[in-house]
């Protein structure tokens, strides 16, 4: 390796049959600077020029398009390239505010915005999967206080998701019809744990919640990707995550933290992805106004989560929290 | 061990006949189950699997779909594939005894049985699995649009190539001064194609005359025939003509797929193809809903008399291929999301709204991109 040049690359874990991603650039990512120094601001210093909403390559990024080449190749261990796109996502030029204070009219091109970046971003044939993500708070790791999000565009299906396409395709096999939209013909009759509904989504604290204030947003129509909804469709979608995002914060009257992610199908790769049904998950780190449900030993070594409140009563909180303005 | 009064050994089941030894396997997969067979070449031709004929319907010369099922080849090494209907009945075969085949001891085969769901999904499935058994991964098209050309009307034809954004003129004579049109091409900005018949000693003349557009037609569905071109034009453009996307798979850019009367269905119906191999159409006559579909589907096409415009989307779904009317989602060059209704003879276009962004796109100094988003 060059002197000065920072570690960057992938190494198969073979004990659990997955990529991690070794990053020494990361470790010089700003913290929670100031708005007069904020990079992410018109005029700071990833953004001298006045702008709308913008995606840009991360300046510490875990993969990159041409990433440096790896040392000590044909070891015992397995080690690749970190072939990959970090996109730094920013909602709005305002700083002081948030997904739920936006203009929902922002948020509308917000969606467009990830639409083009997943399309664009599927086009490189080394990305197998377009990961959209929003970290909110310091509770959870963000970096800057200025509303944005991150796309990661990893070189391999991470864990988590090829879970989730095992999952469908077992569903599948035995039922004959996808999960989610089983889950939402269910949910939508039974109503216990619904949160927020339109006529194309719906919002709800899944039966299987792992967070306390975990919320899901189904499309009620089969999507593989976010791509594939309608005009229509994401325009309701921009309205469901407004109004997910502001219950979050009126449940306490408190800027909630949460982590932000949509699961959509993976890309130029052989893995069943029909199948695949386009969500978005919230999981919320709060189990209570001033109280952090931690990642700990069980939930990290173990995959195995322990919701201390029941989900059908995290819904009805959620879902009395009235939001106005929308 | 045995096994039926067959001998087992590691996963495989031996059936001796005349002092050759046929070896299958079978293992269980999703929906199905997939059987590999190794058989020996005296064997000459092989009844791989025999289905019922009835509601069923070959596709891609390939698989046997029924309504339930589909039964398919997966891959095979040696022999030819093929599936004929006898009777009541639609039989695969594997036939090892075609000239070429004496150096070889053994052919391979693998086929794969689905059922238990919808047609529609298990082909989708197949064609998912053949794709990974071959270690196929195709991103989004990038097919051509194609010309023909003769000599005589050559300066015409590159006009009117030009004028509809044709990237390649294919020549279909071999009477004149192929390295005229070859140079007439190349200062054009065209690729100069040709469309021939397999004939490794020709082809070979025809690269070296600077031809970079191959349409070769195969009249055996031989994979040893489609290598032999690919090793011969090596890293040109060779489109197949006249074999199966199995026997083509790996080795070809594209593969023409025979349009006579194909209405607008099967043109969505066999773009499910394009999992594992780019596709192209010919055309002699066309009308503009054949050329939405086609440019919403990644279809390459093969402009036989007239030309036309093709608008590629950038990405795209297609819904139910074997409902009454299927349903084509896309996102064109514009980032406009359209829907097309089609059925079997007509296209009904749902435009939606536009995008109501435009996108800028600057490259800093330290390498990366920066993508400013603005409403039009």
């Amino acid at each position: 390796m060059m002197r000065g040049e920072k570690m960057l690359e992938l190494r198969y874990n073979p004990l659990t049959d997955e990529w991690i991603i070794v990053s020494a650039e990361t470790q010089r990512r700003p913290v929670q600077p100031s708005q007069q120094s904020c990079p992410i601001c018109a005029g700071g210093i990833e953004l001298p020029e006045e702008y709308d909403l913008v995606a840009f390559e991360n300046r510490f990024p875990a993969l990159k398009r041409q990433p440096p080449q790896i040392h000590e190749e044909g070891g015992f261990f397995q080690k690749a390239r970190s072939f990959g796109v970090c996109e730094v996502v920013v909602y709005t030029k305002d700083h002081n505010t948030a997904l739920p204070g936006m203009p929902l009219k922002q948020v509308e091109k917000l969606v467009e915005m990830w639409i083009d970046r997943t399309i664009e971003l599927s086009k490189h044939d080394f990305v197998k999967y377009v990961f959209i993500f929003e970290n909110r708070g310091k509770e959870v790791g963000a970096s800057l206080s200025h509303p944005h999000g991150q796309i990661y565009a990893f070189p391999f299906v991470p864990k988590r998701v090829q879970a989730k396409i095992e999952a469908m395709g077992k569903w599948y096999q035995e039922k004959k019809e996808c999960l989610i939209c089983q889950v939402v013909g269910n949910e939508t009759k039974d109503r216990k744990r619904i949160v927020y509904e339109t006529s194309s989504f719906v919002a709800l604290v899944p039966f299987y919640a792992r967070f306390p204030f975990e919320v899901h947003v189904y499309p009620k129509r089969h999507v593989t990707t976010v791509f594939e909804l309608s005009s229509r469709e994401r325009s309701e979608f921009a309205k469901v995550l407004k109004v997910v995002t502001a219950k979050y914060d009126g449940l306490f009257d408190q800027e909630f933290p949460y982590m932000m992610m949509f699961f959509q199908k993976p890309f130029n790769c052989n893995l069943r992805s029909d199948l695949f049904h386009f969500h978005v998950e919230f999981n919320p780190p709060k189990r209570d106004k001033d109280k952090i449900k931690w990642m700990a030993s069980v939930e990290t070594g173990t995959w195995t989560f322990i919701n201390p409140v029941l989900p059908e009563e995290s819904a009805r909180m959620l879902r009395e929290v009235k939001v106005e303005g929308i | 061990m045995w096994v039926y009064g067959l001998p087992f050994q590691n996963g495989v089941v031996f059936h001796d006949k005349d002092s050759n030894t046929l070896r299958f396997s079978l293992r269980k997969i999703d929906f199905g189950y997939a059987i590999k067979g190794e058989i020996p070449v005296s064997f000459k031709r092989v009844e791989v699997f025999k289905v019922k004929a009835d509601s069923a319907q070959v596709f891609g010369k390939m698989c046997v779909v029924g309504p339930d099922f589909v039964v398919g080849f997966l891959k095979h090494n040696g022999g030819i594939i093929e599936i004929e209907k006898q009777k009541d009945y639609l039989v695969g075969y594997l036939n090892c005894y075609k000239k070429g085949f004496e150096e070889r001891s053994c052919s391979e085969a693998s086929f794969v049985i689905l059922q238990g769901c919808k047609r529609e999904f298990l082909l989708k499935e197949y064609l998912r699995l053949v794709a990974r058994e071959n270690e196929i991964v195709l991103t989004p098209s990038s097919s051509f649009t194609v010309l023909t050309a003769g000599f005589r009307d050559l300066d015409q034809r590159i006009f009117e190539a030009k004028n509809c954004g044709c990237q390649v003129l294919l020549l279909r004579e071999l009477e004149g001064s192929l390295e005229d049109f070859v140079r007439k091409c190349r200062n054009n900005g065209l690729l100069a194609g040709i469309e021939v018949e397999f004939e490794p000693v020709f082809l070979e003349k025809l690269r070296k005359h600077g031809f970079q557009f191959f349409e070769v037609f195969f009249e055996e569905n031989d994979r040893n025939h489609v290598e032999k071109a690919r090793q011969v034009l090596k890293d040109l453009v060779l489109v197949a003509k006249g074999v199966s996307p199995l026997t083509t798979i790996a080795l070809t850019d594209g593969l023409v797929l025979k349009n006579a009367k194909m209405s607008l269905q099967d043109l969505v119906k066999n773009s499910l193809l394009q999992k594992i191999t780019p596709l192209y159409v010919e055309v002699d006559d066309f009308t503009e809903e054949w050329l939405k579909v086609c440019g919403a589907l990644g279809y390459g096409v093969i402009f036989n008399k007239r030309a036309d415009k093709v608008d590629y989307a950038k990405v795209s779904c297609v819904g139910k291929v074997y409902a009454q009317q299927c349903e084509i989602i896309y996102l064109d060059k514009n980032n406009v999301h359209k829907k097309f209704l089609v059925s079997k003879d007509s296209l009904r276009t749902e435009d939606e709204l536009a995008s109501r962004l435009v996108k800028h796109t600057k490259l800093r100094q330290d390498g990366r991109f920066f993508h400013f988003y603005d409403e039009r």
